[in-house]
């Protein structure tokens, strides 16, 4: 049993720790390049002007479905008018080459795109089963863990739910076999090396709160073989937090998953906890109460969340209370609030730390120290493509860390694509210091 | 005080176990009134004519929800010759007591909101959250009328001289008749009826053959509210006997009426001429039937595009008459937008609409149930069948039909062309934006439309071009929100008005000047 010492001096240790953090990260940063050109000036320039924000971010959204130069060529004439001068250099460029007589369009379409991929590339790893491989290998060797989020289209139907399950059961495979013999890196305390994350809302196109046992009983069966398939190659899952109304949902899967015989007392499963919710505290105590009685283990990844934007038009559309909280300093304290929930309940919960803010990080840090944590006990999750400097920090210190790498195509990463630029270009972000510091 | 502004009651938020649950257990406890006798409620009395009709569950027809009692002709004489006393005090009733009439009406559907969903679900086969939708609509019309009333009460400014005082204010219009559909048994009764007291009209309400019960209950749920019996009057009976004898009865001033295209029609045609004893050139609000189409442009997203499509044409069936039931892909996305419709629509679930997981209910009778597999029959003969939902899979009693999807059809036949009421939809596949709005607009009706694209001069040539009273861009086409997306068409849709808008209530309501000379002699100017 630890000692739990004085909040005071959990919160004088956490700006020690995110002092240390931020320096290690500046050495790191000298030797990487974690935000290449055209992203940069396209972030940096979105972060200035709101309104236009909101444009680049629906050019976005649009374009990868664009099949001719033509196509492209016509919607940055609609998108960016030639006489808006508050344009991106890169947009600015390809909006004026579009006019008649100055550059054919295929030309000018080529551009475009070219920027758009290069900013993709930055976030998204790759959709083949090499480019998963090359990840896994290459963040080995920084001593750093990946957890792949296969990125796809949303499934409209029974035959789509079963072709995600499909390429989950060959990827766990096909990586098991290709990360045999791949030493794990330090620090990492048995950590799988083949980590899927999953969007319940893959496993089943009736995903719906309104009938509960319906959609759990469907998602189900999918998530079963997935998960046998883990428990045989010793691989883990962890089910994402999509919107709010799957939560409930979704932690009603986890929970049946983890009442599988065979499978619920061998299988390394996740859930996710996002602070911005309002009840999130009350619903994570629910579920330690769960798994105490049940002897049950669960990882139990914190976020911020990432549907901010979408949670509140939901609700105020329907009249509801917004479950998330309004001011981002709530979310911050709620951050802190779980991350000491859900550290004082290791080991019956993994915990893992989703954050790329050096106080939230310093803060669980300081935590799992005040609790005498073993280091390789508290897991840190970033997102690939930001941050890198962070992560090698964090694993200097001697801390697990693990980054969660979206693997796909352009069209359906898009929107992948869209929530993290504007999850980054939300004031206060990480990715804003690092961009002007 | 009374509230000046209006908000939406919130919908269900079914994600919450307890709201669930709540609505379970009203299911549960629905069927204890079914199989009573209601009688006609007119002028405070409860009448019965011997004539009786019989309301089923479209799921399983043996069971009878309630027996109503027939109208004749003189149940409507009696009706109307109460409304018209009526009429005389509701016309003086302030402003303020009539909307405190109907917001205390408004909060007795609240108070039984499950209650009245559950009935929905059973009389005419809604799943849940359209149910409760029904509902919600119907508790905002009352709440938005009130709001809308009481500003039109304030009247409009005109010029002003010294010596003169002129007022431009409005009155009502009279005895009003209520002749409601089946499909928003309770939004679409109670939002015409709640449009026409606000303005100090007393009604007669005619609801559907095929949704009595829910009319029943609204009515008393005015009478509880403290509405008097004679202002809203309850009169069920056949369209052609009871709902004609009311549009053509002299004293009746105002019609109000959704429905189909041909009633819609003959109620207009009907009140061109004046009958012996009429003394008020009659009026009438006409909402009638669409042939609603969705154009997708080469660069939707298809997402997005194959959920509101789905919600569009099958939500309660596809018997709204906002469905969508016609479908035109640009040729760049066709081939993909259409394998991957269809197993999406094969997996609907389809069963009795008590069940949480229906997606799919009944249709509403057995008339409709022949119309339209004698559609899918004959699009079968005449196009491509591109789905077909295995029969085996439907529930072996109800009115159920599955959805189908039909490729190959030709634009001018009646399928391409006439309303269905019905899950039945015609894909098109054409070469350009322009032309998908052009084939879009080739229909005589024009009420709701839709477009997935991302281009945004395509979605402004839309907003231009497309003939629908509701387009809606990027979303499903049904679903208009009282307040917010105010519902009607043109074309032959409808005259215009918009239900749940500014303007409905000047349907209801005759302008009246009146100018008095303030100048008299000995009298000083002010």
């Amino acid at each position: 049993m630890s000692v739990t010492q004085p909040m005071a001096s959990v919160e004088e240790r956490t700006q020690e720790i995110e002092r240390e953090l931020l320096e290690r990260a500046r050495h790191e940063h000298e030797h990487l390049t974690t935000l290449n050109r055209w992203t940069k000036q396209v972030l940096s320039w979105t972060l200035s002007d709101p309104q236009v924000k909101a444009v680049v971010l629906r050019f976005l959204d649009c374009l990868p479905s664009l099949r001719t130069p033509q196509a492209v060529v016509q919607h940055v004439r609609d998108y960016f008018p030639t006489h808006q001068r508050r344009l991106p250099h890169a947009l600015r460029l390809g909006a004026s080459l579009s006019r008649p007589g100055l550059l054919t369009a295929p030309a000018a379409a080529m551009v475009v795109r070219h920027v758009v991929e290069q900013m993709a590339r930055q976030f998204i790893a790759g959709s083949h089963l090499h480019d998963a491989v090359a990840v896994i290998r290459r963040m080995a060797d920084r001593g750093v863990l990946v957890s792949l989020d296969a990125l796809g289209e949303q499934v409209a139907s029974e035959s789509e739910a079963e072709a995600y399950m499909q390429r989950y059961l060959s990827l766990i495979e096909e990586l098991s076999v290709a990360c045999r013999g791949l030493r794990a890196p330090d620090a990492v305390g048995g950590r799988p090396m083949v980590h899927l994350s999953i969007k319940p809302s893959s496993l089943s196109a009736h995903f719906d709160p309104l009938s509960m046992e319906d959609s759990v009983s469907r998602a189900l069966d999918r998530l079963r073989r997935i998960a046998q398939q883990a428990v045989n190659h010793g691989a883990a899952i962890t089910l994402d937090m999509e919107q709010y109304q799957l939560r409930d949902v979704t932690l009603e899967l986890a929970r049946r998953l983890l009442c599988e015989p065979g499978i619920g007392e061998r299988l390394q499963l996740g859930i996710v906890l996002q602070a911005y919710l309002q009840d999130s505290e009350s619903v994570m105590k629910e579920l330690l109460g769960w798994l105490e009685a049940r002897h049950r283990r669960l990882h139990v990844r914190l976020v911020k969340g990432a549907y901010w934007d979408s949670e509140i038009a939901f609700a105020l559309q329907r009249g509801w209370g917004v479950p998330v909280y309004q001011r981002k300093l709530q979310t911050d304290q709620s951050f802190e609030r779980l991350t000491n929930l859900v550290l004082s309940h290791a080991p019956l919960v993994h915990p893992e730390v989703g954050s790329h803010h050096p106080h939230a990080i310093g803060y669980a840090m300081a935590v799992a120290e005040a609790k005498g944590l073993a280091k390789e006990t508290v897991e840190f999750q970033l997102l690939y493509g930001m941050g890198d400097a962070m992560q090698g920090a964090i694993h200097q210190m001697g801390y697990p860390v693990r980054v969660y790498t979206p693997l796909g195509e352009l069209i359906p990463g898009m929107a992948y694509l869209v929530r993290r630029i504007l999850e980054n270009t939300a004031n206060e972000s990480f990715l804003r210091q690092e961009l002007w510091g | 005080m009374t509230p000046s502004t209006f908000t939406n009651e919130p919908l269900a938020n079914f994600a919450d176990a307890a709201q669930r649950q709540r609505f379970a257990q009203a299911l549960a406890e629905a069927p204890r009134i079914f199989g009573q006798d209601l009688p006609c409620l007119l002028d405070g009395r409860s009448v019965t004519t011997g004539r009786w009709l019989d309301s089923v569950n479209p799921a399983h027809p043996t069971q009878v929800i309630g027996r109503v009692a027939h109208g004749t002709q003189a149940e409507v004489e009696r009706a109307v010759e109460a409304a018209r006393r009526a009429q005389v005090r509701w016309g003086k009733t302030s402003i303020e007591q009539r909307v405190a009439l109907l917001r205390a009406t408004a909060e007795h559907l609240r108070r039984r909101r499950e209650w009245f969903a559950a009935l929905v679900v059973f009389e005419v086969g809604k799943p849940w959250r359209e149910a409760d939708a029904d509902v919600v609509e119907a508790i905002d019309y009352l709440e938005y009328y009130s709001v809308q009333m009481l500003e039109l009460a304030k009247g409009k400014s005109v010029g002003q001289r010294p010596g003169e005082a002129n007022q431009y204010r409005y009155i009502p219009r009279g005895v009003c008749a209520v002749v409601a559909p089946w499909n928003f048994p309770l939004g679409i009764l109670t939002g015409m009826s709640s449009a026409a007291l606000a303005a100090g009209n007393v009604v007669i309400l005619k609801p559907a053959e095929q949704s009595p019960i829910i009319a029943y209950h609204l009515t008393r749920a005015f009478h509880e509210a403290g509405v008097p019996p004679d202002v809203v009057q309850y009169l069920p009976g056949l369209g052609e006997e009871v709902g004609k004898a009311l549009v053509e009865h002299p004293h009746v001033a105002l019609i109000m009426f959704t429905g189909s295209k041909a009633v819609g029609l003959s109620i207009l045609r009907t009140i061109s001429v004046p009958v012996a004893g009429q003394r008020v050139m009659k009026h009438a609000v006409v909402e009638m039937g669409g042939k609603n189409a969705i154009v997708i442009d080469d660069d939707a997203d298809l997402d997005e595009a194959i959920k509101g499509i789905v919600t569009s044409a099958f939500g309660y069936q596809g018997q709204k008459c906002s469905a969508a039931s016609r479908l035109i892909a640009h040729e760049a996305v066709y081939d993909r937008l259409v394998q991957r419709l269809i197993p999406a629509v094969e997996g609907l679930v389809i069963c009795d609409p008590v069940e949480p997981r229906c997606e799919l209910g009944p249709l509403i009778d057995h008339d409709a149930l022949v119309r339209v597999r004698q559609a899918i029959a004959n699009g079968h003969s005449s196009s491509r069948c591109l789905l077909e939902y295995p029969a085996q899979r439907l529930p072996s009693e109800g009115y159920f039909v599955g959805p189908s999807l039909f490729a190959d059809v030709d634009p001018r036949s009646p399928l391409a062309q006439e309303e269905l009421f019905g899950p039945v939809v015609c894909v098109f596949r054409v070469k350009s934006f322009s032309e998908g709005i052009a084939l879009a607009n080739d229909t005589e009706y024009g009420l709701t439309g839709g477009v997935y694209s991302r281009s945004p001069s395509h979605i402004q040539e839309a907003i231009e071009s497309f003939q629908v009273g509701n387009l809606y861009l990027n979303r499903p086409i049904t679903g208009s929100i009282v307040g917010r997306q105010p519902f009607g068409g043109y074309k032959l849709s409808g005259l215009g008005t918009k239900a749940g808008g500014p303007d409905y209530l000047l349907q209801l309501v005759l302008p009246k000047t009146i100018c008095e000379n303030t100048a008299r002699h000995g009298i000083p100017l002010e």
